[in-house]
């Protein structure tokens, strides 16, 4: 007979887990899933970050070295790089109409009328959209539904529009995050008529400039029971920078 | 140089950094790359890997300065994590071939010149992490010390003080926990 799962011995184990996420002792799939669960469960990040503040004095064992004198031109170039494609794509203040709805529906429509390839439709339209602070932005298609997906790095924020708005009351749609070879990490039910914001913790909108692919599934209302896909995928696309 | 003001002037400059001022970014390098180069250098052991990664670390660090929070983290222990964080990333997932020892490699290429960031480090929060460890088994402190210096997982610990991986996992998680409420008395 198994014991019942008390909460002292949840916690017990969420910070056994938390401590080996910390000292780095997982191996691969173990990391990637504390990693995960530290990106989804505030209370266990907050142990993991207890565990690392706890350890870090330990690197005063750790010899300084100096690195090559050539990586900081290349790391002051990289940013450089990364700064100037953020500002190319300013193309006016528009700010009030980064938050305007029904700007932004219009907007999904202009875009998935020109349909075709994801990046490219979005690449024509997007002189006129108020990218301001988009830095990736991708089309997801694949079924009826069509949804816009643009990603504003400052905030942090991956705004999921969709294109042709249909409720239903049987099925909600989920989003999915999909790192290149990684399992899907449900980023919540989105709304089916109107644009949703999703906030993404640092560490996870860091992740997005691996160009992870976005996928929508019909889950049942309230979202998928396993937490894993199960019903059918009705967009999806693969996030780019502009 | 004075230690409060060192540390002071880099959670000044990361706060900079966040309010977008790319400059301070740096500034940042120079008083740490020193000191986070060695924590990536004695976890992968290779130059040229230590340095791909110190290169996403400072990358990181410009795009995520804004989450860093001078009341919860000292500047240093923040960027300690990062780098830590990042080089074991890489050794799980990039086969990451160890050229040498750890010794070896940190001994080549020690910085004879004194480095501001030593003053930075909290020398006290240090010393009493130190007397903590001293109070445990050896062999706790040992296995906690190798995994934290040079990413090793349980399983290579394990193999390398030639025990069983529950044993191992017993004595990482009872020494931290030690650790742990020696440092809190």
């Amino acid at each position: 007979m198994s014991e019942p799962i008390t909460p002292d011995a949840a916690d017990e184990d969420a910070d056994h887990l938390a401590l080996e996420y910390a000292l780095g002792v997982l191996d691969e799939p173990e990391r990637r899933a504390a990693a995960r669960r530290s990106e989804n469960d505030p209370a266990f990040a907050t142990r993991v970050f207890d565990w690392q503040m706890l350890l870090a004095p330990m690197a005063a064992a750790a010899p300084p070295v100096e690195p090559a004198p050539s990586l900081w031109p290349r790391i002051d170039a990289a940013v450089a790089a990364q700064e100037a494609r953020r500002r190319s794509i300013i193309l006016r203040p528009a700010r009030r109409l980064w938050r305007s709805l029904a700007f932004w529906r219009g907007f999904a429509f202009g875009s998935m009328a020109l349909a075709a390839a994801s990046l490219a439709a979005f690449a024509v339209v997007a002189p006129r959209a108020p990218v301001e602070e988009t830095a990736m932005a991708t089309a997801l298609q694949g079924g009826p539904a069509g949804i816009i997906a643009a990603f504003n790095p400052q905030a942090r924020k991956l705004l999921i529009v969709p294109a042709a708005p249909s409720a239903s009351q049987q099925w909600a749609p989920e989003l999915w995050l999909i790192m290149p070879g990684g399992t899907p990490l449900s980023l919540g039910v989105v709304d089916p008529e109107q644009p949703t914001e999703v906030k993404l913790s640092p560490d996870l909108a860091e992740r997005l400039n691996q160009s992870p692919t976005l996928a929508i599934s019909l889950e049942p209302v309230g979202g998928s029971p396993s937490g894993m896909p199960t019903g059918p995928v009705i967009a999806r696309g693969t996030l780019h920078h502009l | 140089m004075d230690e409060r003001f060192d540390r002071r002037l880099l959670a000044e400059r990361i706060l900079a950094l966040a309010a977008g001022e790319r400059s301070a970014l740096a500034q940042v390098y120079r008083l740490t790359s020193a000191k986070l180069f060695g924590i990536c250098l004695s976890i992968l052991r290779d130059r040229g890997e230590a340095e791909e990664v110190l290169q996403e670390v400072y990358l990181t660090v410009w795009r995520n300065a804004g989450a860093f929070d001078p009341a919860r983290a000292s500047p240093i222990t923040w960027l300690i994590t990062i780098a830590r964080n990042k080089s074991i990333d890489r050794l799980r997932t990039g086969n990451v071939i160890r050229r040498s020892d750890p010794i070896e490699a940190a001994a080549d290429m020690r910085d004879p010149r004194r480095l501001p960031l030593e003053e930075l480090e909290a020398a006290d929060e240090s010393r009493r992490l130190t007397a903590c460890l001293a109070e445990l088994d050896p062999r706790h402190a040992a296995a906690i010390r190798g995994a934290f210096l040079e990413g090793a997982t349980y399983e290579e610990l394990a193999s390398r003080m030639d025990v069983p991986l529950g044993t191992m996992k017993s004595w990482i998680r009872r020494g931290l926990l030690k650790l742990r409420a020696c440092l809190k008395r």
